[in-house]
C-alpha cells in the first residue's frame, strides 16, 4: 500500500503538483490521465523516489523503491549495450539470478543487436520486459502502450490484467482511454497539478465524456476544416 | 552544442577555446618532434572530427528541418570550420599536398552520412555485468587492439619501457569507461544501499581491469623479473587511479565531475601517495550523494 498525503512539488516558482492526496493499494490498477505537463511523470518520479518533493509518502513496504518497477516514459539507453545486457544489468540490480532472458523475452525482441538500434516501440517493450523481470510488488507504467505496434498493446493488457490477478498493484499513464478502460480500477484525471476527479470503473465512460467535451470543445471548429 | 558541453563542464566557452587552442599548438609541436609523418597524424585528427559530424541522427535531424541545398551548406560550412585550425597548421608548416588532401576529403565528406543499418555486436567477455566495461570495451576495441599490438612490437624488439607505456595507455583508455555519468534511473533500480553500491562498482573494475590488464603485467614479469618493482608500481597507481575514478565519478553524480574535481584527480594521479587522502575524500561525497537514491 502507498499513501501518499499532502505532497507539493515545484520548480522553481512553477507549482506543478498541488495538495496531492490519494492511496494505492495491494492489487489494483491505478489510471492516471491529464494533458501532457499535468503533473502525471514527475508524481511518478516522486513515488520513485527520484524527485524531492515536500508533504508524505509512506508504505508498508521499505525501502519503496526496492519494490518498485518503474517503466519511465522515454527509457535510457546505453551506447553498445545489447538488449540481452540490458536485461541483465536490471537483474544484477536487484541481485536476482534464477531468471531466464530468453524466455522472458515475451515480444521476441533481437536480444543480440544493440538496443539504441531499437525502433520507439522495440525499446519500449525492452524497458518494460526489464521491469517485469525484476520481480517488484508495484508496477508504475509511464506510457506503456507509446510506440508499441498492436499485438504488443494486447500483451501488455494482459500483462497489467495478470499483474493485478497476482496481487501486485499497479499505476499506469496513458493518453489512450481505451486502454485505461481495459485495466483499471480506478481512473485519476490529474489537472493543473491536482486531482480534479477520481472515478471508479462504472463512471470511466462519464469520465471519458467529459474529458472529450473539455478537452475539445469547439476547438476544431476554429480550424474551420472543409 | 561546444558552448554548451564546455558550460556544463564550468568553464567559460572563450576559456575552453583558448584551452582547446593551447592544446592544438601543443600537440602539434609535439607531434613534429616525434615523428616524420606528423602532417598526415594532424590531417588525421582533423578529419576523424570533421566525420563526427556525419553522424546519422544528427544529420536526420538537420534535414528533417532545412531543405536539401540548405542541409548540403550548412554541412559543408560545419566541415570547413571544423577542419580550418589544422589546415592552418598545415599551410604554416609547408605541407601543401597534406592540406590540399584534407581540404578536398572534409568537403567530400559533407556528402557523407554515417549509415545506422549495420547490425554487427562486438562480443566482449564483460556481458554479464554490464554497464561499464560493457560498453566502454566496445567502444575502445580498436584502441586496445592497438595497445596490445604495440605491446606485442614491445616485446618483440625487447623494449622494456613501451611496454610499461602500454600498461598506462591501457589503465588510461579503462578510466574512460568511468567518464560520464548514467541516468539516475540506472543507480535507483540496485536494490544496495549507497555503501555497497560504491564497493560492488569499485570491484567490478577492479576484476575487469585486472583481466585486461593481466596479459601485460604477466608477461612483462616473465620477461624481466628483475623489473617487478617497477611493474607492481605501475600496476598498482593504475589500479588506484581507476577506483579513483569510480569514485569521483558518484563524487559529481548526477553531474560530471566539474573543474575542481577534475583538478583534486589529476593532482592525486601526479603523486599517487596523495590518492590516499583523494580516495577517502570522494568516496564521502560520494556516499553522501548516492543516500538519497539508494536508500
Amino acid at each position: 500500500m502507498i499513501s501518499i498525503q499532502k505532497l507539493n512539488k515545484s520548480f522553481g516558482s512553477k507549482k506543478v503538483l498541488n495538495d496531492i492526496n490519494i492511496e494505492f493499494v495491494k492489487g489494483k490498477v491505478y489510471g492516471i490521465v491529464g494533458q501532457n505537463g499535468a503533473g502525471k511523470s514527475t508524481l511518478f518520479n516522486i513515488i520513485s523516489g527520484l524527485e524531492s518533493f515536500n508533504g508524505i509518502i509512506q508504505s508498508d513496504l521499505t525501502p519503496l523503491k526496492n519494490h518498485l518497477g518503474f517503466l519511465q516514459t522515454n527509457p535510457f539507453f546505453f551506447p553498445k549495450i545489447t538488449g540481452r545486457e540490458y536485461l541483465q544489468l536490471h537483474l544484477n540490480a536487484r541481485n536476482i539470478k534464477e531468471i531466464n532472458i530468453d524466455e522472458s523475452n515475451i515480444f521476441d525482441l533481437p536480444l543480440n543487436q544493440y538496443a539504441q538500434s531499437y525502433s520507439t516501440g522495440m525499446k519500449k517493450k525492452l524497458a518494460l520486459t526489464a521491469v517485469l523481470i525484476q520481480q517488484s510488488d508495484i508496477y508504475i507504467l509511464d506510457e506503456p502502450y507509446n510506440g508499441v505496434d498492436i499485438h504488443s498493446n494486447m500483451i501488455i493488457t494482459e500483462i497489467i490484467q495478470k499483474l493485478k490477478s497476482i496481487g501486485k498493484t499497479v499505476l499506469i499513464s496513458s493518453h489512450i482511454f481505451s486502454t485505461l478502460k481495459d485495466t483499471c480500477d480506478e481512473i485519476h484525471l490529474l489537472h493543473e497539478g491536482h486531482f480534479k476527479k477520481s472515478v471508479d470503473h462504472s463512471e470511466f465512460d462519464l469520465l471519458e465524456q467529459e474529458m472529450i467535451e473539455f478537452t475539445t470543445g469547439s476547438i476544431i471548429d476554429r480550424l474551420n476544416l472543409k | 552544442m561546444m558552448n554548451r558541453q564546455l558550460k556544463e563542464m564550468g568553464l567559460h566557452p572563450l576559456f575552453g577555446f583558448f584551452i582547446g587552442l593551447i592544446a592544438l599548438i601543443g600537440g602539434t609541436i609535439l607531434i613534429y618532434s616525434k615523428t616524420n609523418y606528423a602532417p598526415w597524424i594532424i590531417a588525421s585528427v582533423g578529419l576523424v572530427i570533421v566525420l563526427r559530424a556525419s553522424e546519422y541522427n544528427r544529420s536526420i535531424h538537420l534535414k528533417s528541418i532545412f531543405d536539401r541545398k540548405t542541409f548540403r551548406e550548412i554541412r559543408l560550412i560545419e566541415n570547413l570550420v571544423l577542419i580550418t585550425p589544422f589546415l592552418i597548421i598545415l599551410i604554416f608548416k609547408s605541407e601543401l599536398l597534406v592540406f590540399v588532401a584534407t581540404l578536398l576529403i572534409s568537403i567530400v565528406l559533407s556528402w557523407y552520412e554515417s549509415k545506422q543499418s549495420f547490425h554487427f555486436t562486438i562480443p566482449t567477455p564483460f556481458s554479464r555485468k554490464p554497464f561499464e566495461f560493457t560498453t566502454g570495451f566496445r567502444k575502445t576495441i580498436l584502441m586496445l587492439a592497438g595497445i596490445y599490438l604495440l605491446f606485442i612490437t614491445a616485446i618483440f624488439v625487447g623494449n622494456f619501457n613501451l611496454g610499461i607505456f602500454c600498461l598506462i595507455a591501457l589503465f588510461i583508455a579503462l578510466l574512460s569507461y568511468y567518464s560520464w555519468p548514467e541516468d539516475k534511473l540506472f543507480v535507483w533500480i540496485h536494490s544496495d544501499n549507497a555503501a555497497n553500491f560504491i564497493k560492488h562498482k569499485i570491484k567490478t573494475a577492479f576484476t575487469f581491469s585486472s583481466v585486461l590488464a593481466f596479459p601485460i603485467i604477466a608477461t612483462l614479469l616473465f620477461i624481466k623479473p628483475s623489473q617487478y618493482f617497477v611493474i607492481l608500481t605501475f600496476t598498482v597507481i593504475g589500479l588506484l587511479a581507476l577506483i579513483t575514478m569510480v569514485i569521483a565519478k558518484y563524487a559529481a553524480f548526477p553531474n560530471k565531475m566539474n573543474i575542481a574535481q577534475g583538478l583534486i584527480f589529476a593532482i592525486g594521479i601526479v603523486l599517487p601517495p596523495l590518492l590516499l587522502g583523494v580516495i577517502p575524500y570522494f568516496y564521502t561525497q560520494a556516499k553522501s550523494n548516492l543516500k538519497e537514491l539508494l536508500r
